[in-house]
């Protein structure tokens, strides 16, 4: 019994100083980028002074094809094609490729923007599934729809590349819609760097805002819990996440929902994998090992400034969907690239970014959940004190804390998008709140993922429920 | 067993990286309070500040008689960002009338100083308000400005002295806008297109003579070539379609082709086969082929590039004899699928159109 007993304190004591160490770890690692963001958004700030006097076209903007995969998007989908096609962008296009829908998106954007099947040479650089019709806009000179068998986002994707004309193409998702001068912003690393193949812009929660005729209208906040917490955790995924890690120049994530590649770059590589449901960084992460086996200079750019807006879910049975995916996503995006772990010229990319998002963000969520799960367990079994158990949810808690409201200090040092002080008010709630429970709640969810990629069930297109409030708002207005 | 006591080492970690964390997170917390409280005093200031000096702008280029503007030290950038921004979007007699009325209430003083004393945004604003007034006097502090480290800053104070002077502006911007390769294209080309036609005339000369000396960063300003409204052929562009072998150089060279003089050479080019260069002769021979270049283009047609066959069959349609049969019945002549089916689309565009 006593033997027992002290291999119990010997396990107890391991598991303190292992869970403790991986705290410490992940803390230096998130306040480092936290730090590396803010420095990089002080200097980066004060060049946007003269950014918002009205701008002269140079004529050297590159063209771009606006790329958007929709699957049953009969709610959202106006709004947001009409939001593109009133961008502020010398020449673009916008490519929507209806991917089997089995709602009325296409009969939606057959009235609304009076397609008509157009006799265009489609030429089949990426294998796709086959292409039903193509239709162009008779309203709209630049714009094409493409109709064809469901193939999942990926597969999507890359039928809108292949009948894409420009140099750049911008994946955005049929849910979301970009500011007015998003493009502009966007495009300025490819013109001022040819070394650049990649650009991410900022995505941030739709859910509370107005939409007037396709565009922004009154910025607001989520009443939905949910929807809240999100907006915290984009503003920390995006401003000091993907932020920081651009500046080391270890960017392995692009969103989906709004991102610019160019165009070359991504067919050499073979396009986006359509058998994953984590197409976007899966895409950046084969980029990063191809260039670098190949040897050839490149950059992948966050920036902060170009913004998309996005609908987040707003009930728990889609939020689990949504972060189970996210997760598998993830975990296939990894695990499918790894030969660029440590890599002979693998980089920040090789050799801090993909081990730290395998430890930290892969296998995490299993180390945070365990952490939790024991730390109770002992608790039970009496193997550790209250205060004891106390003080490491203490620890945990104050981090989060600390990351939650660290973003929105750079958010308030940066952009400061929220201007009343109820939504500053709102958005600190949430950064205290969403510790105590959303956030263990998404580790566990997490956790789900990476068992479903484990166990190699497969996910679909994933299709959220939308609400699609801000695209009635705007019906209601124009009504 | 026992329990692990309050002031085992991990214990103590644990509690200082909760306390630690914790006091960050209320300083961030404050921090973000404190920021936001002077944020919206600083808006309301300048909300109502703004509306002052928009409707006093507005009275200046109405030509009503107007008394000097009231303007506080800490108001001066916004005001100077209002006046920049209607000097930006009008033209003729209405931007004369916003200098004249800086002149008059002798303004320029003080934004001389925010040039030279004033923060990084300030300068930027101060050395964009000074090249709208044609501000003679700032010419040395602008030139010095050229020497900062931030591209943007430079960038900004050359458009500035361009303004000012485009012809004293030669000598010193010419070289610069050669060396400074961290200058953006796209900042360079809106300096061209707004000098007088003698700064882009002496950018062209600047650059022909200098090309081989240059010629690895070459493309980068040919590119800026393309704003400088070329009429006449350029020797530099004669040099390298004779004599060039990189595919983006001699690209490049072939947007720039503007006189049917050029066309011999451009033929010479025929049997160049990087789809680059492919794409820009079938763009040139589109604004100026002739019948006798037909042959070519229709070889084109069966590139496996899209943008190839895309830009030939553009080419052919724009020719003078191809109407819609004509086209149809080059089409049905076709074996290959891809040269018939980018000739279809051809047709449907024409229509669209």
């Amino acid at each position: 019994m006593s033997e027992l007993s002290i291999d119990w304190h010997q396990v107890v004591s391991f598991s303190e100083w292992f869970y403790l160490s991986y705290f410490v770890v992940i803390s230096f690692f998130y306040i480092g980028l936290n730090l590396v963001a803010l420095f990089s958004l002080k200097a980066y700030m004060p060049n946007k002074v003269l950014d918002e006097l009205p701008q002269i076209y140079s004529g050297l903007e590159p063209p771009i094809s606006i790329l958007i995969p929709a699957y049953n998007e009969q709610e959202t989908i106006i709004a947001s094609i009409q939001s593109m096609l009133q961008l502020s962008y010398p020449v673009f296009e916008v490519i929507i490729v209806n991917d089997g829908s089995s709602d009325h998106t296409l009969d939606v954007l057959r009235t609304h923007f009076d397609l008509l099947p157009f006799p265009e040479a489609y030429y089949e650089r990426l294998k796709t599934k086959k292409v039903l019709d193509i239709y162009r806009s008779t309203t709209h000179q630049n714009l094409r729809v493409i109709d064809k068998e469901n193939g999942g986002k990926g597969d999507a994707l890359n039928t809108a590349i292949n009948a894409s004309r420009y140099p750049l193409i911008c994946s955005v998702d049929a849910d979301s819609f970009l500011q007015r001068n998003s493009l502009q912003r966007i495009t300025y690393p490819f013109m001022e760097d040819q070394r650049v193949v990649a650009v991410g812009g900022t995505v941030r929660v739709a859910n509370g805002c107005t939409v007037k005729n396709g565009f922004l209208a009154e910025i607001g906040l989520p009443g939905n819990f949910l929807a809240l917490f999100q907006v915290i955790e984009y503003l920390r995924a995006f401003l000091f996440g993907r932020l920081g890690w651009s500046v080391l120049d270890g960017l392995l994530v692009i969103s989906g929902a709004f991102g610019v590649f160019r165009k070359d770059v991504v067919l050499d590589v073979g396009g986006f994998l359509s058998d994953t449901v984590g197409e976007d960084m899966e895409l950046v992460v084969r980029m990063h090992r191809l260039l670098r086996k190949k040897k050839k200079k490149y950059r992948m750019v966050f920036l902060a400034d170009p913004v998309a807006w996005t609908e987040v879910p707003e009930d728990f049975k889609t939020l689990k969907s949504q972060r189970i995916r996210w997760q598998r996503g993830l975990c296939e995006s990894l695990f499918g690239n790894m030969g660029l772990m440590f890599s002979r010229n693998g980089g920040v990319a090789g050799w801090l970014a993909f081990p730290f998002m395998l430890i930290f963000e892969c296998l995490g969520p299993l180390i945070e959940v365990s952490g939790y799960v024991l730390m109770a367990i002992f608790y039970w079994l009496d193997y550790i004190s209250w205060p004891v158990f106390l003080i490491f949810i203490f620890a945990a808690i104050g981090i989060g804390m600390l990351l939650s409201l660290s973003s929105l200090l750079l958010e308030e040092i940066s952009f400061h998008i929220y201007n009343k002080p109820k939504h500053i008010l709102g958005l600190l709630f949430a950064a205290v709140a969403e510790n105590l429970g959303f956030r263990q709640l998404n580790s566990i969810w997490r956790l789900l993922g990476l068992f479903r990629w484990l166990f190699g069930k497969k996910h679909g297109w994933g299709h959220m429920k939308r609400k699609g409030k801000w695209q009635k708002q705007q019906d209601i207005q124009k009504g | 067993m026992g329990y692990a006591a309050l002031s085992d080492t991990r214990v103590v970690i644990a509690f200082w990286i909760g306390a630690i964390s914790t006091l960050l997170a209320a300083i961030c917390l404050l921090e973000v309070i404190w920021m936001r409280i002077a944020l919206v005093l600083k808006e309301r200031h300048s909300h109502r500040y703004v509306n002052t000096a928009k409707l006093w702008i507005i009275q200046v280029i109405a030509g009503e008689a107007v008394e000097a503007p009231k303007i506080a030290k800490r108001d001066l950038p916004d005001f100077l960002y209002i006046w920049i921004h209607y000097q930006e979007i009008l033209r003729g007699d209405s931007k004369t009338l916003l200098n004249q009325a800086i002149h008059r209430f002798k303004l320029e003083p003080r934004i001389r100083k925010l040039l030279v004393k004033g923060s990084f945004e300030e300068q930027l604003i101060a050395a964009t308000a000074l090249g709208h007034l044609g501000d003679v006097q700032s010419w040395d502090n602008l030139v010095k400005l050229l020497r900062k480290p931030s591209p943007l800053l430079s960038i900004t104070a050359a458009r500035a002295l361009v303004t000012i002077d485009s012809a004293k502006a030669c000598n010193i911007i010419l070289p610069l806008m050669i060396e400074h390769r961290d200058w953006m294209p796209a900042r360079l080309a809106i300096i061209l297109k707004q000098a007088d036609p003698f700064f882009r005339e002496a950018f062209l000369t600047y650059l022909e003579s200098s090309a081989q000396q240059q010629q690895p960063y070459l493309l980068r300003l040919m590119r800026l070539l393309d704003f400088a409204q070329l009429n006449q052929p350029l020797s530099l562009v004669r040099h390298y379609l004779m004599t060039g072998s990189d595919p983006d150089l001699v690209a490049a060279c072939l947007r720039l082709v503007c006189h049917p003089s050029e066309l011999d050479l451009v033929r010479s080019r025929f049997g160049d086969e990087h789809w680059s260069v492919q794409v820009q002769i079938a763009g040139v021979l589109g604004r100026m082929g002739t019948s006798q270049d037909a042959h070519y283009l229709l070889s084109l047609l069966n590139s496996r590039f899209w943008w190839v066959r895309y830009r030939a069959a553009q080419a052919l349609v724009s020719m003078p004899f191809m109407n819609r049969q004509a086209i149809k019945r080059l089409s049905k002549s076709r074996s290959d699928i891809f040269a018939r089916d980018m000739l279809l689309q051809m047709i449907a565009e024409k229509v669209h159109r």
